[in-house]
């Protein structure tokens, strides 16, 4: 088995990343072509946002286009590697972050083209990185693209922690009346997972989480809710808690002047957390939204909230840790609490099936958790292994796909659990412990250093046997 | 002694030209960065990067700067390839609309490799039209220091035989004594060595396919004219001939082609009588000479456009254009060369093309054209006629030598001419046979082997 790394370009500092608009290569001069993350943030200074940018996401050799032979190698999978940086919608060309307008796919080189048309042996990658945000208009910038451009989709592997391709992209061809079976080959990679595994595993990093015999009860606080953006989902439940008077019951982060908040009141009272798009089931529409009273809880909540300003634990300027995506919480905040309240990064746009490593982060420290997330969230944990808490309290918010009433189930299974009594926690831990240990062993084996010769085969094995049966998980 | 070719950026199809304005790539995006494809700018200028010559027919193994190691193979050489494209105005940033140097868009990495490396070379080659001055070599020199690379490290290559010449200008202008590498490429000859290779199906080349050659039969054919006188751009030499070979009732006799829109001195009587402020290119001291030049310029003003095989002479070029028939009805060529001055000694393919047509020629040009040609085994024709002009380094002397002989010979019968052309026949096969023999596998040898000596024992010849 062997996968080669494909790129349209070398340099004198390497290889550039492929799909590249030319327009930027000014700068890129200016830095010796240097396309290493570090230069990178110094022309994405000037030029904006890019569309792509170099990560080599399988590890292997990498060589020039114009000096492969598919033919002669034809056991070898070449792999034209695009990241698309965590940004797709800058990829596509139409990010308001990013100065070019043009989508990746335009910025393929001819012979990449010729290549993925002509042999069975040559793929284009597109790996959307940490974050896994695709929506309807993804999918559609992605299929026009390709048409425009000639690339033919079922050569393109898209690489990303989304679980449910299918259903946003039947729901996207169902739409437009599209019956060709021609589709892009969605493989699924929780790099995340990997990521987080590897900390475990690290000896440097140990000493920063919670050991079995750390876990001593009682506890002082009831839950750790930790917040950086108050994305609108975390500022609801927020408002739910200030209302009911449990923010003091818990350790909880947030500051409601680090995002703009105003919107909130017009947003809830105008059920503006719809997704009223093209794709919009109208009668669904009383099914979905919040009942009066809930409404009326959350705008009151709002307005507590706005008295308190911001509640700090461990980090009090979260400007200063904006980049940190991947810290270690300090680790008192979990033998200091009993359970974790986790903000996803997705609840309202129901659809995009990703997780982030947001709910990795109790399992790395030996906390149970409640999360605040798109539907079939604690599903995707248990196809991995991972076990959950169902056998001690109400988790099924998840399966519940209203947005509204999985918020309210969600908060009424948060509210119960802050009311129990430190004895009832200490029964409850008896019986969860061997689940925490249990999910902690399972994420150290899926450390990227252990699984990433199994995704490689997996993908090698996917694509180079033509046995694409789509929407697979690579591990 | 391996040589190998150094380039920064290795495309999508090939190696991009070193030196190339990171600016100008999305120009080239719609070849697949194919950099041998025309492309205009945004202000619809054409955009020019050629390959070089010389080490293209090397064949060297082409290595990209980032596959070098940190302590490079001291057995070995490397040259960094920049081509002129053909403009070294342009390319030093000497050119009004463009200032910048070429040696900007050099890579950190080779400036470096060049600065501690003793193997490593910049090979800076001009191709094309053969100017080449003390000026030029200053800016380069100049450029050299503001880069920090020593100019000892630049192999510069251009098609004057005369850079001994300018290298002592230069010094003596500058008072710069530095190692300077000035090397000869007479590209020239492999230049049209290849269409007539093609055109007797030797070896490929789709550039020539529309280029039809005549054969040594036609020295037995029946002549419309004497000679053959292409002109293009009319330079101030060709003005002088043309209208002295008017005015003495020659230009009858001939073939030939001009276009007075083409004229590069519309203040050529001005000039001619040091009233302008353009300094003349040849200086004309003879006052009756001067009259009929005169004369011969109202003559040519009058007559203002004759074309032969192409209408559009602003359209034609050195290479694929040639036809036969302009040989097969003409007995002998006067070739008039791009430069004229002692200083460019030179020649360019207008001087090889009647050698693929086996047609015996005259050179208005610089003094010691032939001489030069000869090196490469060339036999000229002093047996038949007068060819002393060659020798002769004063520019009015050497015209007025050459147009008298033109004159003489025209004015035989086509007898005379018929039975001097097929006393000629060896020496025009053998020419045609010397041209023919530059084969791919002949080039790499002779450019090896002096390339090498170049690097060895600063020979400064490399064809």
């Amino acid at each position: 088995m062997e996968i080669r790394s494909v790129y349209d370009f070398e340099g004198p500092s390497g290889y550039f990343f492929n799909a590249l608009n030319p327009i930027f290569l000014k700068s890129f001069q200016d830095i010796e072509y240097n396309f290493d993350k570090k230069s990178e943030g110094v022309v994405l200074d000037k030029v904006g946002k890019l569309g792509t940018s170099r990560y080599d996401i399988i590890s292997c050799r990498n060589q020039s286009i114009c000096d492969i032979n598919c033919e002669v190698e034809p056991h070898v999978l070449f792999n034209y590697n695009i990241y698309t940086g965590g940004d797709l919608k800058a990829s596509l060309g139409y990010s308001v972050h990013s100065k070019s307008k043009e989508s990746i796919f335009s910025f393929f080189s001819e012979k990449a083209i010729s290549y993925l048309k002509k042999y069975d042996n040559f793929y284009a990658t597109i790996y959307f990185g940490m974050e896994h945000d695709m929506d309807m208009e993804d999918v559609e910038r992605l299929y026009t693209s390709c048409l425009e451009n000639s690339i033919p989709r079922n050569k393109i592997v898209i690489l990303s922690n989304i679980l449910n391709p299918e259903q946003v992209i039947s729901t996207f061809k169902k739409k437009y009346k599209i019956i060709d079976d021609v589709d892009f080959i969605f493989l699924n990679l929780n790099e995340v997972m990997l990521f987080k595994g590897d900390e475990l595993n690290s000896e440097s990093n140990k000493k920063y989480f919670v050991k079995e015999s750390e876990i001593v009860l009682p506890k002082p606080k009831k839950y750790l809710f930790l917040n950086k953006r108050l994305r609108p989902h975390r500022l609801v439940l927020l408002c739910l808690m200030a209302y009911d008077g449990l923010l003091d019951d818990g350790m909880v982060s947030f500051n409601t002047e680090y995002d703009d908040t105003s919107y909130l009141i017009e947003y809830i009272n105008n059920n503006n957390y719809l997704n009223v798009d093209r794709y919009f089931d109208i009668h669904q529409y009383h099914n979905k939204t919040f009942d009066e009273s809930d409404k009326s809880k959350i705008i009151e909540g709002y307005g507590i909230l706005l008295e308190l300003k911001k509640k700090t634990l461990d980090i009090d300027d979260i400007k200063s840790i904006e980049e940190r995506s991947f810290e270690i919480d300090d680790k008192s905040l979990y033998t200091d609490s009993y359970f974790s309240i986790v903000g996803e990064t997705e609840f309202f746009n129901d659809y995009k099936r990703y997780s982030t490593e947001k709910i990795l982060k109790p399992i790395q420290q030996l906390h149970p958790f409640v999360v605040l997330g798109r539907p079939h969230l604690l599903s995707d944990l248990h196809s991995y292994g991972f076990k959950t808490f169902s056998d001690f309290w109400d988790e099924s918010y998840d399966i519940e796909e209203s947005n509204n009433i999985r918020m309210m189930k969600v908060y009424e299974t948060i509210s119960k659990l802050n009311n129990k009594s430190h004895e009832e926690w200490e029964v409850i831990y008896k019986n969860i412990t061997p689940i925490l240990i249990h999910n902690r062993e399972l994420l150290k084996k899926l450390s990227g250093t252990k699984k990433r010769i199994v995704f490689e085969t997996n993908f090698y094995k996917n694509l180079i046997n033509e046995a694409t049966e789509n929407y697979k998980k690579l591990f | 002694m391996k040589i190998n070719c150094v380039y920064d950026i290795i495309g999508p199809l090939r190696f991009i030209p070193n030196a190339i304005s990171s600016s100008h790539f999305k120009f080239f995006k719609k070849f697949d960065y194919n950099t041998n494809e025309h492309v205009l700018d945004d202000d619809n200028n054409q955009l020019s990067y050629w390959d070089v010559g010389a080490i293209g027919a090397l064949e060297l193994d082409n290595i990209s700067i980032s596959e070098i190691p940190k302590i490079p193979n001291l057995s070995d050489i490397y040259l960094y390839p920049v081509s002129t494209n053909g403009n070294y105005y342009k390319s030093l940033g000497l050119d009004d609309s463009d200032t910048s140097t070429f040696f900007e868009n050099l890579s950190n990495r080779i400036i470096k490799l060049l600065k501690e490396n003793q193997n490593f070379y910049l090979y800076y080659e001009q191709n094309g039209e053969p100017y080449f001055d003390s000026d030029i070599l200053k800016k380069i020199y100049d450029d050299c220091i503001e880069f920090g690379i020593s100019i000892s490290k630049l192999i510069i290559v251009n098609g004057t035989n005369s850079n001994d010449l300018i290298l002592e200008d230069f010094r003596e202008k500058y008072g710069i004594q530095d190692t300077i590498n000035l090397i000869t490429f007479n590209w020239p000859i492999p230049f049209k060595a290849l269409e007539l290779r093609s055109r007797l199906n030797l070896e490929p080349n789709d550039m020539s396919k529309n280029s039809t050659i005549s054969d040594i039969s036609h020295i037995n054919l029946n002549k419309s004219h004497k000679g053959l006188f292409l002109n293009r751009r009319l330079r101030y030499h060709r003005l002088l001939s043309l209208a002295l070979l008017e005015e003495n009732g020659t230009l009858d006799k001939l073939m030939y082609s001009l276009d007075m829109n083409l004229n590069f001195y519309d203040n050529f009587k001005e000039t001619l009588l040091h009233k302008s402020d353009t300094m003349p290119p040849v200086l004309i001291k003879n006052e009756e000479i001067q009259n009929k030049l005169l004369n011969g310029y109202d003559k040519l003003v009058q007559i203002n456009k004759k074309t032969l095989d192409f209408e559009n002479l602003s359209e034609v070029h050195g290479y694929g254009m040639e036809t036969k028939e302009l040989y097969e009805k003409t007995f002998f060529s006067i070739v008039s060369e791009t430069e004229f001055s002692v200083f460019v000694q030179s020649f360019t393919e207008k001087l090889i093309k009647p050698m693929m047509h086996f047609h015996p020629f005259f050179v208005i040009g610089s003094p010691y054209t032939l001489q030069h040609l000869k090196k490469y085994g060339f036999k000229t024709f002093d047996k038949w006629w007068d060819e002393s002009y060659d020798l002769i380094e004063n520019d009015e002397d050497r015209l007025i030598s050459v147009l008298g002989e033109i004159e003489r010979i025209s004015n035989l019968s086509n007898d005379e001419l018929s039975k001097m052309l097929n006393e000629m026949r060896d020496v025009l096969i053998h020419n045609n046979e010397i041209l023919i023999s530059y084969d791919k596998d002949k080039l790499k040898k002779v450019l090896g082997r002096n390339l090498k000596s170049i690097l060895k024992y600063n020979h400064n010849y490399l064809l």
